[in-house]
């Protein structure tokens, strides 16, 4: 095809001093589904950003149809045809599908009123013409996630747009609800749309795109076909070397008397505000010494069972069990006092205080542990000494004992996390997204942390959306699929697929394997 | 009969707190409360009143109220929004602006810190007229409603067409709802809130002149006594939608008016007057809206040594 | 120790900045409007010092808002927005005032504890009452607390003009308190509170419970973020209300002092603004209990000055009031700088 539909070249954007894009040189066809791949941070948001108006490049070119053009902002983009949907939703919860699509570009009724009516219809032609099942009056808070984006897609699409960018879309589907989006693709792509796809996703990559570029560190790095690359391709450009190999040994989880059980949970259910089952009757046991790793994607539970399991929410039915002690009615504190700890999944909103110093934040909820204070006062000294002693321990960079958490950079703030909960030598460590919004670097020191702990006795229960840092440390793995755990394997005995087929099937798919 | 005067009364009383309500609830549709209405309201009695007195002409009275008021807004908006300090500060700031700027004017222009009392001062433009009795209840009731309490009967289904069935009021929603979709669909969040404060300095401005103006003609030193927090507070009880914020007004009103009806039962007026303060407290339990959004007051102190 | 200071230097130098700007514009309006600037300028900032008399009007104007000021310090740090001082303030002063009046009979060392117990007691309750609706029922505590403003200088206007009254006496005022149950003075500095050194103490005392003890920390993590708390095992919301009701015990123990130790009677509207003032107060000082004792120093050195520069000059002194309203949007303008966090990735 003669002149690419899109086509970027030199980009490059600078926040402050860091620099999220170097250099991306970006081609894409007209009629193709162009997967873009990397990994977090590696610049892809910016891009699709800069792509969207939202961004403007600190240097480069955009041409679209072979015509150089700048996007100042999203009506541009809008205008141009190049259609947006992002990652975290931009919708507005209390309108409904229509005055969702039309926000910011309704159409008016005599110059000052806005035509519902007229909206609506418009909205009822796309739905059919691309067979998206919404209904254009229900209102956004009401629709499931999957739902909630199709009327995203159809935001963009509304508007004509030839050049479609869905930045990680399937995050947050369930297995089946991925299947429906590369079909829509397929179909969009059919009809002679160009659609950027924006994925860490290999696989999906792979299925459904016909170029796939890779970018790492802000840069472009590969450029070619799908049909002329593999997935360890794709992920070896993606991360500039081979992807380890399973970090756990196989036999690592101790045996005997020493595989005593510290957690058990029995038929624990959780019901949300509407009566819906956030946990579904979820039984689990995680013995000291082992990895107990929760997979599914986002939205199944985790947080619930992790945020149950730590006293923060309430279940409403069956038993929570530290050591063989009924916990289920005790408070935060007084589960930590029994040796729980916690990593929770959003270092930020709940685990740290972040204009409160490094050794405050260490020092948080261990002061009569760690005998940092006496006679009611704190002892100053031997609250930063012992802070910088973690900071040494925990290779925490760019910090001293009086800096202000927030200062640190991501890696740099979990390991503060991590510090202040090992500190508590606790029995049962609940790890929830360990490694999210983290590089290379910092998720392999979490790895190595984890690993560590179990060695010394700790009982583990490793929640993650990332398959693959499941199926490295784990020794058992539990599946979660809306609120209930359809099925628990030794990680041994379990390949990826099967364990995909159980986030998807539900119970129906672990039986099907069990069979 | 007396069932139209006091509802007469009633709705004296509840058009400044219903234009203060409605004033607050612009703003919080884009996500501000709006503190500083008290501020605003004040500032725009005195200058109602100092102008009239200076004008004779009622009209200009009401602009000036309302361009005072204006004026207040537009500093809290640049405050809170451009400089983006706390909004909670910055509203208190306004107010004790207001309160200290009116008091200083009283005592340096007018040597008199008692108040603003012209001798003679023009009447507000009101609703008259026999026609009115013709009408059941209501039409003896509205007989001698200024132009201003009128207005703020108005303005109620005005707000709601505004909000529910114009862009720019999709717009204001969506920019207090969720920015980062405001955003994204290409409004421009910053300008809207702005615009909604300066907006509700003027519906303020407007209460203010009615304080002052209707059938009292003058101005004392903290003269809405907690008025514009009473409107606050309706307009948190009616979570910020027009009707059922006017019905939380009407309420606050009745409480008002009522108050003043136990003055004659012997009750010492101390109690009577805390009825509408403990009104909007109630009100505040049952609101819908709860927690403001954003308000931490922590982040303002620095961390010790 | 150089770190240290360099870290009070920028804490203080978003206030100080505020504070210069404030008196600069000020002394521009009294150019404008006065025929005597520099003498107006002069009694409002050392008017203080020229007297023993003044001096000790301005450490009993100093009292009230340091206290009030290191209550809202406790308040705002937990996270609650606590405007309520005033109301606080006078639920302490005019229980002291009742208690005083009704125990007239007993002995005075007894009466004045009791008097400072149930001032202490008063305002905590009128600080608890809002904690609760907010942790109990989430009602926003900016709205109630000011709501109890109005309704606190009811109840004590009531009180004042009924049970209390002194019908002898000229205005609104309680009947004096029995004279042997009067606070000492500081020695030295007759009519000077002895509140005033207890407010210095108590500044000391708040630094280190906030900074020094485990209760201290916890508080502040409630208020800086409350899920993070939550999952270090604290409280958010017994935190505040703990705060909560600290911060008006202080408060009604500045109405205390102010009905025991200088007045000796309760007057109607005897605060000038004392709550509203104590805020800015607090504010300025970043909300560090000893930068209270300086703010709350500077401000009162302003309100005091203010009364004999109205005498002896043609500035009124509500140029004070004035001054206040831009002081604090000066100073919000410096708090954005600093809540900015930079957040990386």
């Amino acid at each position: 095809m003669d002149g690419a539909r899109l086509k970027l070249t030199g980009i490059a954007k600078s926040f402050g001093p860091k620099a999220a894009i170097r250099r991306i040189d970006l081609d894409v066809a007209g009629a193709e589904v162009h997967a873009v791949c990397g990994e977090n941070g590696a610049g892809k948001s910016t891009l699709m950003n800069i792509l969207a108006g939202v961004l403007q490049p600190d240097a480069g070119t955009i041409e679209i149809d072979g015509r150089a053009v700048a996007i100042p902002d999203p009506h541009a983009a809008a205008r141009l045809g190049v259609g947006m949907v992002h990652q975290h939703f931009t919708l507005v919860p209390s309108l409904s599908v229509s005055e969702n699509i039309y926000l910011g570009r309704q159409i008016k009724r005599f110059g000052i009123f806005t035509d519902r009516r007229a909206m609506d219809a418009r909205a009822r032609e796309l739905i059919d013409r691309y067979d998206f099942a919404l209904d254009p009056k229900a209102i956004v808070s009401d629709l499931s996630v999957g739902q909630r984006q199709r009327v995203e897609i159809l935001k963009a699409l509304a508007f004509d747009a030839r050049i479609l960018i869905l930045d990680e879309p399937t995050a947050v589907l369930t297995p089946r609800e991925v299947d429906e989006l590369l079909a829509v693709m397929s179909r969009l792509r059919e009809r002679g749309a160009s659609i950027l796809f924006i994925t860490h996703k290999l696989r999906e990559a792979k299925s459904v795109s016909q170029t796939v570029t890779v970018i790492r560190d802000g840069v472009s790095v590969l450029r070619m076909a799908t049909a002329g690359v593999s997935e360890s391709d794709i992920s070896r450009a993606m991360v500039g070397r081979d992807i380890a190999a399973p970090l756990r040994a196989a036999d690592a989880a101790p045996s005997g008397a020493a595989f005593k059980p510290v957690l058990a949970l029995e038929n624990a259910t959780m019901l949300s505000a509407a009566g819906r089952r956030r946990l579904d009757d979820v039984s689990l046991v995680v013995h000291a010494g082992e990895i107990f790793g929760v997979a599914g994607v986002d939205g199944n539970g985790q947080t619930e069972l992790a945020e149950a399991v730590a006293g923060l929410l309430a279940i409403q039915g069956g038993r929570i069990e530290l050591e063989g002690d009924d916990i289920t009615s005790l408070s935060p504190a007084a589960r930590r006092q029994r040796g729980l700890g916690f990593i929770p999944e959003d270092r930020m909103d709940r685990g740290l205080g972040l204009s409160m110093s490094v050794a405050e934040n260490i020092a948080a909820g261990n002061y009569q542990r760690a005998a940092l204070s006496g006679g009611g006062l704190i002892a100053i000294a031997r609250r930063d000494a012992f802070a910088d002693e973690r900071i040494r321990r925990f290779d925490i960079r760019g910090a001293n004992a009086a800096t202000p958490v927030g200062d640190l950079s991501g890696g740099n703030m979990q390991k503060v996390v991590l510090a202040r909960e090992f500190e508590r030598a606790p029995k049962l460590l609940i790890v929830a997204q360990p490694t999210r919004g983290l590089d290379v670097g910092a998720s392999e020191f979490v790895h190595c942390q984890i690993l560590a702990a179990a060695e010394r006795g700790c009982a583990i229960l490793l929640i993650s959306s990332e398959l693959s840092e499941i199926l490295a440390l784990s020794d058992r793995i539990g599946v979660m699929s809306q609120g209930a755990m359809v099925g628990v394997v030794e990680r041994a005995a379990v390949s990826e697929a099967e364990i995909g087929m159980m986030m998807s099937g539900g119970r129906a798919g672990a039986a099907a394997m069990a069979s | 009969m007396s069932v139209s005067l006091f509802i007469a009364s009633v709705l004296t009383q509840t058009a400044p707190i219903l234009l203060a309500a409605l004033a607050a609830m612009f703003t919080q549709r884009a996500n501000i409360l709006n503190v500083a209405v008290e501020g605003m309201m004040l500032a725009a009695a005195m200058a109602a009143i100092a102008v009239g007195d200076v004008t004779g002409a009622v009209g200009v009275a009401i602009l000036a109220g309302a361009a005072c008021a204006t004026v207040l807004a537009t500093i809290f908006a640049f405050v809170s929004i451009v400089l983006r300090a706390d909004f909670i500060v910055a509203g208190l700031g306004v107010n004790l602006l207001a309160a200290g700027g009116t008091l200083f004017i009283l005592e340096e222009v007018y040597q008199n810190p008692g108040g603003l009392r012209p001798d003679t001062f023009p009447e507000i433009w009101a609703l008259r007229g026999d026609w009115l009795n013709a009408i059941p209840i209501l039409g003896p009731a509205l007989q001698g409603a200024s132009v201003i309490v009128l207005f703020s009967l108005v303005l109620v289904p005005l707000s709601w067409v505004f909000l529910y069935r114009t862009p720019l009021g999709y717009a204001l929603r969506a920019s207090g709802e969720d920015e980062h979709a405001a955003r994204a669909a290409g409004i421009r969040v910053p300008r809207m809130k702005f615009l909604a404060v300066v907006f509700s300095g003027v519906i303020a401005g407007l209460a203010g002149s009615e304080l002052s103006m209707d059938r009292l003609h003058f101005f004392l030193p903290n003269m809405t006594s907690g008025i514009g927090f009473i409107g606050l507070s309706a307009m948190l009880f009616g979570a910020g939608t027009p009707w059922r914020t006017a019905f939380a007004a009407f309420l606050f009103g009745v409480a008002e008016a009522a108050g003043d009806r136990l003055q004659s039962f012997q009750v010492a007026p101390e109690i009577v007057l805390m009825t509408p303060y403990l009104a909007a407290i109630l009100g505040l339990v049952f609101a819908r809206s709860r927690i403001v959004a954003g308000a931490r007051p922590a982040k303002l102190g620095a961390s010790a040594p | 120790m150089i770190a240290t200071f360099l870290g009070l230097w920028r804490s203080a130098r978003g206030s100080l900045g505020a504070i210069v700007v404030t008196l600069v514009i000020g002394f521009g309006l009294v150019v404008l409007v006065s025929d005597d600037p520099v003498e107006s300028y002069r009694q409002l900032l050392f008017a203080s010092f020229a007297s023993k008399a003044n001096f000790v009007l301005y450490l009993n104007r100093a009292t009230p808002l340091i206290l009030i000021g290191l209550g809202i310090v406790f308040a705002f740090r937990a996270g609650v927005f606590n405007v309520g001082g005033e109301g606080q303030l006078y639920m302490g002063a005019i229980t002291c005032a009742a208690i005083g009046i009704f125990l007239a009979g007993w002995p005075g060392v007894l009466v004045a504890a009791l008097c400072l117990i149930g001032a202490v007691l008063a305002g905590a309750l009128w600080g608890f009452w809002p904690a609760f609706l907010k942790t109990g029922l989430g009602v926003d505590e900016v709205v109630t607390t000011l709501m109890g403003n109005f309704v606190a200088l009811l109840i004590a206007n009531f009180m004042v003009t009924h049970a209390l009254r002194d019908a002898t006496a000229y205005g609104a005022t309680s009947l004096m308190l029995p004279q042997d149950s009067w606070l000492p003075s500081i020695p030295g500095l007759p009519n000077a509170t002895i509140g005033f050194p207890v407010a210095l103490v108590t500044a000391a005392v708040a630094w280190t419970v906030l900074f020094r003890t485990e209760w201290g920390a916890n508080l502040r993590a409630a208020g800086i973020n409350a899920r993070f708390a939550e999952t270090i095992g604290i409280r958010p919301k017994r935190e505040i209300i703990r705060a909560m009701i600290v911060s008006g015990a202080l408060a009604g123990l500045a109405g205390a002092f102010y009905v025991l130790g200088v007045g000796h009677r309760f007057e109607q509207n005897f605060s000038p603004g004392f709550g509203l003032m104590a805020l800015t107060v607090a504010l300025l000082a970043r909300l560090n209990p000893f930068g209270v004792v300086a703010t709350g120093l500077f401000y009162a050195l302003m309100l005091n000055g203010a009364a004999y520069m109205q005498i002896e000059t043609d500035m009124p002194r509500s140029l004070v009031n004035l001054l206040t309203g831009l002081l604090v949007l000066l100073m919000t303008v410096d708090v954005r700088r600093r809540g900015r966090a930079r957040v990386a990735a």
